[in-house]
């Protein structure tokens, strides 16, 4: 336990209400293409800290990468950090209780990419360049891999220490067709805790992509208007995570008197079919997924939190701050990007949860509407979202027909959530995603979800 | 301690390039109307960049004792790094541009604490029940790059910056508006006094919301400042990106010289731009910066370049490199200055018999943005009839083409705004948007 002295030391015996120590570690490779050649390739590594104090209400924090005298220099931030949150208190710290945890912990599983040489890393992506540039149809492309992992010490006055390591293997290719001035793009992104073998074996998906590109340039753009429509698990994963999961985040709610009277607990949102959960305790067939950790950035056990349970609001996610202030139970969901950030409240893992009805059952009785999949990603501003497919088809007569341009579906949670009136059986969960808020972007999240049918969803 | 490591690179590699860079911002946090939380960043770290064989390699840190691993990683890195036949840029003669400005040393946390409370004061006043998030901080730092070209020079720079998120909750319905400015010294009076006028119109532009709007018509639409940048920005910005000519992605590619959009459109990249944070004698591998003239009266004229796409088409970088210690270089822009025109936004306004003002947008800049399309949620948006502005339009979709859009320009206005801390850009007026609510 390296620093669990050196911490200990220095939160012990100081007039706050509340202080922390965060250390991260952090090594990570990169390889970008572009075009249809190589961009650039790169290694990078990082060290720093930060400290963050509670005092009568108000916060301090001060974060830091120069370190010649590591317990010299800890003190001074300390020190800052408590000056800047006593000149701001004036009432009361409110933070939830959390036992004291000292743990050490590995957040990741699978073939380990720190064992796989730059070079074998290479050949693989460059596999995956020549399957794309075979195709002649094939304008342009653009592949990334990165690895990233992330090795955080944590330490707080109340005797909590922890070491997680983190390990994150992400890569999204998506090429691109052209006709004079028409541009189309297909793609995917993917993501593991820490699995390299997930970005092996992508050659069937790289040759769908490149299929579905190529269909786009025939393609044709619908008219906007409302519609119904069928999301696959993929998107209707980012409809949770934009369309409620944001919302539900306390932080939101916790000094707004307004809002908090629109997210009571026990509003209804929706049919007893809407099940909604977030989690970082939430695995997918036994395995981890990208938002999974044992402790968030408060040191707080993660947690697995219902939002909706049969259409009502029963829970949200709390950082130690807001779940004190609203009388709720911390959830675990306090997480920063990297040391020069304080946590904040994100979603980790979220998903609507199986329902009963057949996939056929969705396009039943849907005379004309649209099949959205894929995602391109998607954007939130309170009760207002919006978020884009990545490969669209119509239905008539409940019928998938013909492909179309990828659309772009917006709404507002309160009329939206109403719509959803069928939700299918098939979980499948979306891990290529990275989630942004506060200026702390991407962090890494899951999302996932059945089937579902939502009906007059504007679209465009 | 750099220089010696400096020297030493130059025995591993043909040619050789460290980035160092070192800054301290002080930002006070407001949520809620209350003063939350009172933070320091300090970050530095070294970036090198070594060619060995005509291929590139590249690696930072931000940890001091890990220094010294770096040109042993860069070395594995080369061999299968992208070939270049780029050159690092020599000593050189750069404008003096003072982005340093030393009366920000003596703001205090208590001073922008006070100018933050004063704001929202100001904004409670005018509407009691508006909740603020709000940002407000300084900072300063400094880059240095050294080449094995000769080239060793560094610049210190500061600014800082305030922005505001004021929301009003009444019923189901929130409304959000966002507005900011920056400087290289501390934000003015005038400045704040600028971006409290702005949110107080969009307030009171806000007060009702009207009807939908019928689907499928194209109707006239009004860009604020904020809504041009959100909306054409990103696209545009794609289209002249030297990255996207090289590759020949660029839907504009082969229109150099040609006339493409409406005569009244000039748009340029000003690195020199006076009291902007972003401004900077030489981008972020040492080729002095010049203004870049993307666009004139509607002829395309250049994309915006760094060394290493430059090189790839046989062209000169226009001094647009930008990256972060741990990216690579890519092309990049700083401060976007659109040409005025004649008439004032309130005029053209007041013209419109039936159309639309777009300030923000939510969700622009998914989908297929180098082909110039765009397609969002208007998150802030307003109806005119008959050149009053009538109320706030909800739920409501825009979307179109940004290159059709900017041929069928109407008017721009002779009054711009500050966007993203430094752009300069008025309100423009376009045809080519087609507008859908939900009903």
């Amino acid at each position: 336990m390296k620093y669990k002295d050196i911490f200990f030391d220095i939160l012990n015996n100081n007039p706050s209400d509340y202080s922390e120590i965060r250390i991260e570690e952090t090594d990570s490779t990169r390889l970008v293409y572009k075009g249809k050649e190589l961009d650039n390739i790169s290694q990078n590594s990082g060290f720093g800290g930060n400290v963050r104090v509670a005092y009568k209400g108000g916060w301090g924090f001060s974060s830091f990468n120069s370190i010649s005298n590591i317990e010299q220099n800890l003190k001074n931030n300390l020190d800052e950090a408590f000056l800047q949150a006593r000149n701001i208190g004036d009432s009361k710290t409110y933070i939830a209780e959390v036992d004291p945890n000292v743990d050490i912990v590995n957040n990741f599983s699978g073939k380990d990419p720190k064992n796989i040489s730059i070079k074998e890393k290479k050949q693989l992506m460059d596999h995956y360049l020549g399957i794309i540039s075979s195709a002649s149809i094939i304008s342009s492309a653009d592949i990334i891999y990165a690895d990233t992992s992330r090795k955080v010490f944590f330490g707080n006055s109340e005797g909590t220490y922890i070491e997680q390591d983190h390990v994150h293997v992400v890569s999204r290719i998506s090429v691109q067709t052209r006709l004079g001035n028409d541009i189309q793009e297909s793609g995917f992104s993917i993501g593991s805790l820490g699995d390299f073998e997930l970005v092996e074996n992508l050659d069937e998906k790289i040759l769908k992509s490149i299929e579905k590109a190529t269909d786009l340039l025939k393609s044709k753009t619908i008219s906007g208007g409302e519609k119904t429509v069928v999301l696959d698990p993929i998107l209707a994963g980012v409809f949770v995570h934009e369309a409620f999961g944001h919302l539900s985040e306390a932080d939101n709610v916790y000094e707004n008197q307004e809002l908090k009277k629109l997210m009571f607990l026990g509003r209804k949102f929706g049919g007893e079919h809407l099940n909604f959960t977030d989690g970082a305790l939430i695995k997918d067939n036994g395995t981890l997924l990208r938002g999974s950790y044992k402790y968030d950035d408060e040191g707080t056990p993660a947690t697995v939190t219902p939002l909706v349970r049969e259409g009502e609001l029963v829970g949200r996610l709390h950082s130690r701050e807001t779940a004190s202030k609203l009388r709720e139970r911390p959830t675990g969901n306090a997480r920063s990007i990297g040391y020069s950030y304080p946590p904040i409240v994100r979603m980790s893992n979220t998903i609507i949860e199986p329902g009963n009805a057949d996939l056929e059952d969705l396009f039943e009785g849907v005379k004309e509407g649209i099949y959205a999949k894929n995602w391109y990603g998607g954007m939130t501003q309170h009760e207002m979202f919006t978020f884009t497919s990545g490969e669209s088809y119509m239905i008539r007569n409940g019928k998938i027909q013909e492909p179309i341009r990828p659309v772009k579906l917006t709404g507002n949670l309160f009329a939206t959530l109403k719509n959803i009136d069928r939700v299918g059986k098939d979980l499948a969960m979306n891990q290529g995603g990275g989630c942004g808020k506060g200026g702390q972007s991407p962090l890494p999240v899951s999302n996932g979800s059945p089937h579902i049918r939502i009906q007059n969803c504007l679209i465009s | 301690m750099i220089r010696e490591l400096f020297n030493k690179s130059l025995k591993f590699f043909d040619q050789s390039e460290f980035f160092v860079v070192k800054s301290e911002n002080y930002p006070v946090s407001f949520e809620s109307n209350k003063l939350k939380e009172i933070s320091k960043n300090q970050t530095s770290g070294l970036a090198i960049r070594g060619i060995k064989n005509g291929r590139l390699g590249l690696s930072s840190t931000t940890d001091q004792k890990r220094r010294n691993e770096l040109l042993d990683r860069i070395s594995n890195l080369v061999l299968y790094g992208p070939e270049t036949k780029m050159v690092f840029p020599g000593r050189s003669h750069f404008i003096d541009l003072n982005i340093f400005d030393d009366s920000l040393e003596k703001v205090t946390i208590d001073q922008v604490v006070n100018i933050v409370q004063l704001f929202i004061d100001k904004l409670t006043k005018i509407s009691p029940s508006i909740l603020v998030d709000s940002k407000m901080g300084y900072l300063k730092g400094s880059t240095r790059i050294i080449n094995s070209s000769g080239f060793d020079y560094d610049y210190d720079y500061s600014g800082s910056y305030f922005y505001a998120n004021a929301n009003l909750i009444r019923g189901t319905d929130m409304l959000n508006i966002w507005d900011g400015c920056s400087s290289t010294g501390l934000v003015t009076q005038s400045q704040l006094d600028n971006t409290f006028l702005k949110i107080q119109k969009n307030l009171e532009w806000s007060e009702n919301i009207t009807d939908s709007i019928d689907s499928d018509g194209e109707i006239s639409v009004i860009f604020t400042p904020q809504g041009f940048a959100g909306t054409f920005l990103g696209p545009l910005l794609e289209g002249f990106n030297g990255k996207n000519f090289a590759n020949k992605t660029s839907p504009i590619s082969d229109l150099i010289n040609k006339k493409y959009l409406h005569e009244k459109f000039s748009i340029r990249d000003n690195p020199h731009l006076i009291n902007s944070s972003q401004s900077r004698p030489f981008d972020d591998e040492g080729t002095p910066t010049r203004v870049v003239n993307f666009v004139e009266e509607g002829i395309v004229l250049e994309p915006y370049y760094d060394l290493q796409t430059s090189t790839q088409i046989g062209k000169e970088s226009s001094g647009s490199g930008s990256r972060s210690l741990s990216s690579n270089l890519y092309p990049s822009i700083t401060n976007i200055e659109v040409k005025s025109g004649e008439e004032n936004s309130s005029d053209i306004i007041s013209r419109m018999k039936n159309g639309i003002i777009v300030d923000s947008l939510l969700g622009a800049g998914q989908g297929n943005e180098l082909g110039g399309e765009f397609k969002a949620n208007v998150s802030l948006g307003f109806r005119v009839i008959n050149g009053d502005v009538v109320g706030r339009i909800k739920d409501t979709m825009i979307s179109g083409n940004i290159y059709k859009c900017l041929a069928q320009i109407e008017s721009i206005s002779s009054d711009f705004e500050q966007v993203y801390g430094s752009s300069k850009i008025p309100f423009i007026e376009c045809k080519g948007v087609k507008v859908v609510s939900a009903s």
